[in-house]
C-alpha cells in the first residue's frame, strides 16, 4: 500500500484517467481525473473490483478475459471500432475507448489502464450520423480498396440491407455482377485522379438491391481525405421515375413528329391531289363556254360527263381525307367482332361480278377488336384487290383468310390482280401515293388509312408479293374479351 | 416548222386540255401523249422506240412534265431524263401542275433543262409562250 501511496501523486499528473489494476482485478490505484469520470468520491475505488466499472452484461465474462491478459501481457486498444462502455457509480453509461499497459511493481503484474472519454465524439458522430440520415440521397462512403465505410439511412432504404450488412460488404456488392469486374477497374482508376465527378451520363449505371433488384442510377463522386487512407463519398440517385419521364417525354415527341410530318406531307399532297382535279373541271368549264357559241354541243356534253367524274373523284378524295383525319380520334371500345359477317359486309359493299371471291376462317374465337378500324382497314384492302384485279385474266381471284397463332390474330387478302412490282412497294403505305399506272381514279389514301388504323389497334400490315399473288397480310393482337378492359384502360 | 409537243400526265382530262389549247393556238405541233412516266422514258432511252416515235433524228422536244402521278413522280422523271443523259439533247421541260408550290419550283429549277413551271390548266396563250421560248431555245 506503501508502493500505491507513492503512486497516487503520479496518476494526479497524468491528464487523462488512468487506474491501476492487480491480476486478481483489484483496482490498486486511481486518479482524481478517474474518479471525477466515474462519479466516485477520493480513493473511493481504491481496493474494489475493477468489474463494477464493466457493464453488467459483461461483468460475468470480464474475469475470465482479464486473466487471458494477464497470461499475455501485451499493450493493447480497446474500444476503436465497437462500443465500449464503462458505468459510472451513479449506473450511468459513458462511451470509452482503454488502453492497457502490463506492468510489475515489487514482482507483482498489473495493469495500468488509461481511459479515454469518447462522449464528446460520439454526439458529433451520432450528429453526422443525423445529418447524413437527413439527406435526400443515399450516400455510401468507401476505403481506397472499395469497402463500406459509412451509410446513411437512405442507403439502407435504397439497397434494401441493414446498415451492418452493409458496413461488411464492397461497393461492388451493390452492382449486378455483369458490371463488376469493369467497375472495379473505373475504381482503381479513379484513386489515380480523385477529382469530383458525376457518373450521370452512362447507361450502364445499375445498382442492385438486396432481393435482386435492379435500378438505374445517377451517381456523384468525392473524394474525402481519412486518417487510414484515401475515402470517396458516393451519393446515390435511383433514377427510374426519371428515366420513365425521359422514355414518355422521348416517346410523345416521336408521336408529335410523326404527326407533325404527316400533316406537312398532308399539306403538300392535299393542295395537290384536292386542287388537280378542280383545275380540269376548271379547264373543261372554259372549253364548254366556248364550245357552246360555236354550237358543238357533243363536245359540250362529253365535257361536262367528264367534269361529273372529276367532281365524283374530288368528293370521293374529300371522303377519304376525312376519314383519316378522323381515324386518330375513332373511339377505341373493342368488341367481339363478328369476322365472317364484317367480310360479308364488306363484300356485298363493294361486290364485283367478275371476281372470284373466296374465304377461309381458321381463327380462334373470340377475336375482339375495334369494329369499325377493322371494317375500314378489311374495306379498303379488298377494295384495293378489286381495283387493281388483271383484265387479261380468265379467272380473277380474291382470298380472304384469317387465322390465330402465339396470341396474333392474323388476316390476309390476297388477289392474283397486276401486282406491284417491287421498286414501288416501299412508298405503298405513304398518302396520295398511288403506285399503279391503270386509270383507276384511287385518292392515294387507302392503303395509308389501313396502315393507319392497324397501328391504332397495336398491329401491323405488310405487303408480300410473288409473280401471281399479292397479299396483305395484317397482323393483330389476338384478345379474347376478359383482356378487354385492361386493354380498354392503356388505350384511353 | 412543224415542232414536237410531249405530255406526260396520268390524268386523261389533263391531256385533254393540253390538246384543246394546242387546237385553240395557232401552234403548228404534233403532240404525243403520254400517260406515265416510265412510258415516256422507256421510249426516250431506247433508240428504236424514240425513232419509232419522233423519227431518225434526235429531235428538240417541249415537254410538258406532270408533277403529281402515280408511281414516278415529274421529279422522278427528271432525275431519270438527266442520268440517263437524254438531256444532253435538245429538250426542254415544262413543269405543270395543279398548284404552284415554292418548293416544287425551287426543286424543279436545279435542272437545267427544266426552263419554266406552268399551273393547270394550261391555256393557249401560254402554251405560245412556251412554244416561243422553245424557239428561242432550239435556235441558241
Amino acid at each position: 500500500m506503501v508502493g500505491a501511496e507513492k503512486y497516487k501523486i503520479d496518476l494526479d499528473f497524468c491528464p487523462m484517467p488512468i487506474l491501476l489494476v492487480a491480476s486478481s482485478g483489484e483496482i490498486v490505484q486511481t486518479n482524481r481525473r478517474m474518479e471525477d469520470l466515474f462519479g466516485y468520491d477520493e480513493n473511493e475505488l481504491i481496493g474494489r473490483s475493477v468489474e463494477i466499472l464493466v457493464p453488467e452484461e459483461i461483468r460475468a465474462v470480464h474475469p475470465k478475459l482479464r486473466t487471458a491478459f494477464f497470461e499475455f501481457p501485451t499493450p493493447r486498444q480497446m474500444g476503436t471500432g465497437r462500443d465500449l462502455h464503462g458505468v459510472r457509480k451513479d449506473g450511468k453509461m459513458i462511451p470509452i475507448e482503454i488502453g492497457l499497459d502490463p506492468i510489475e511493481f515489487d514482482g507483482e503484474r498489473m495493469v495500468m489502464v488509461s481511459i479515454l472519454d469518447i462522449r464528446e465524439r460520439k454526439n458529433n458522430e451520432a450528429m453526422m450520423r443525423r445529418a447524413m440520415d437527413a439527406a435526400a440521397s443515399a450516400m455510401i462512403q468507401v476505403d481506397e480498396n472499395g469497402r463500406i465505410e459509412l451509410v446513411n439511412e437512405q442507403a439502407v432504404r435504397l439497397f434494401g440491407y441493414d446498415r451492418d450488412e452493409l458496413l461488411e460488404m464492397g461497393i461492388e456488392d451493390l452492382i449486378p455482377e455483369r458490371f463488376r469486374i469493369p467497375h472495379k477497374v473505373y475504381r482503381t482508376s479513379y484513386q489515380q485522379t480523385r477529382v469530383p465527378r458525376e457518373m450521370r451520363t452512362s447507361e450502364s449505371l445499375i445498382g442492385l438491391r438486396k432481393d435482386g433488384t435492379e435500378f438505374p442510377a445517377e451517381v456523384g463522386l468525392t473524394p474525402i481525405l481519412e486518417k487510414g487512407g484515401n475515402s470517396t463519398m458516393a451519393t446515390i440517385i435511383d433514377v427510374t421515375d426519371r428515366r420513365e419521364h425521359e422514355r414518355q417525354i422521348h416517346e410523345s415527341n416521336e408521336q408529335l413528329r410523326l404527326l407533325n410530318d404527316e400533316l406537312t406531307e398532308f399539306a403538300y399532297s392535299a393542295s395537290h391531289d384536292l386542287k388537280a382535279p378542280l383545275t380540269s373541271i376548271a379547264g373543261l368549264l372554259a372549253y364548254c363556254a366556248t364550245d357552246l357559241k360555236k354550237g358543238e354541243l357533243e363536245e359540250v356534253g362529253q365535257n361536262v360527263d367528264r367534269a361529273r367524274v372529276l367532281i365524283d373523284r374530288l368528293a370521293g378524295r374529300i371522303e377519304d381525307m376525312l376519314s383519316l383525319a378522323r381515324a386518330d380520334t375513332l373511339s377505341n371500345k373493342h368488341v367481339a367482332v363478328d369476322v365472317a359477317r364484317t367480310v360479308d359486309d364488306v363484300w356485298i359493299m363493294l361486290k364485283d361480278d367478275r371476281i372470284q371471291f373466296s374465304t377461309s376462317f381458321e381463327h380462334e374465337e373470340p377475336f375482339c377488336c375495334v369494329q369499325t378500324r377493322f371494317f375500314v382497314v378489311l374495306q379498303n384492302l379488298v377494295s384495293n384487290a378489286i381495283k387493281y384485279c388483271d383484265p387479261d385474266k380468265e379467272e380473277k381471284l380474291i382470298r380472304v383468310n384469317t387465322w390465330s397463332d402465339d396470341g396474333q390474330f392474323y388476316l390476309t387478302v390476297s388477289d392474283n390482280g397486276i401486282g406491284i412490282p417491287p421498286e414501288y412497294q416501299h412508298k405503298l403505305f405513304r398518302m396520295f401515293q398511288r403506285v399503279s399506272n391503270n386509270n383507276e381514279p384511287g385518292s392515294g389514301l387507302g392503303l395509308a388509312l389501313v396502315r393507319k388504323h392497324v397501328t391504332a389497334l397495336k398491329g401491323q400490315v405488310a405487303l408480300e408479293s410473288n409473280d401471281s399473288w399479292t397479299e396483305f397480310k395484317v397482323v393483330l393482337p389476338q384478345m379474347d374479351c376478359s383482356q378487354l378492359e385492361v386493354v380498354a384502360e392503356e388505350l384511353v | 416548222m412543224s415542232i414536237r409537243i410531249v405530255v406526260v400526265d396520268d390524268d386523261q382530262v389533263d391531256r385533254y386540255l393540253v390538246k384543246r389549247a394546242l387546237d385553240a393556238s395557232s401552234i403548228d405541233a404534233e403532240l404525243h401523249e403520254f400517260e406515265a412516266g416510265d412510258h415516256f422514258l422507256d421510249v426516250m432511252t431506247v433508240d428504236e422506240k424514240r425513232q419509232e416515235q419522233f423519227g431518225q433524228t434526235p429531235p428538240p422536244i417541249l415537254v410538258l412534265l406532270d408533277i403529281n402521278m402515280p408511281r414516278m413522280t415529274g421529279f422522278e422523271v427528271l432525275e431519270r431524263l438527266e442520268a440517263s443523259r437524254v438531256s444532253d439533247q435538245i429538250i426542254v421541260v415544262t413543269m405543270y401542275s395543279s398548284s404552284s408550290h415554292a418548293k416544287d419550283r425551287a426543286d424543279a429549277s436545279k435542272y437545267s433543262f427544266v426552263k419554266d413551271y406552268a399551273v393547270k390548266p394550261i391555256t393557249a396563250e401560254k402554251l405560245q409562250e412556251l412554244v416561243d421560248q422553245f424557239l428561242v431555245q432550239c435556235n441558241a
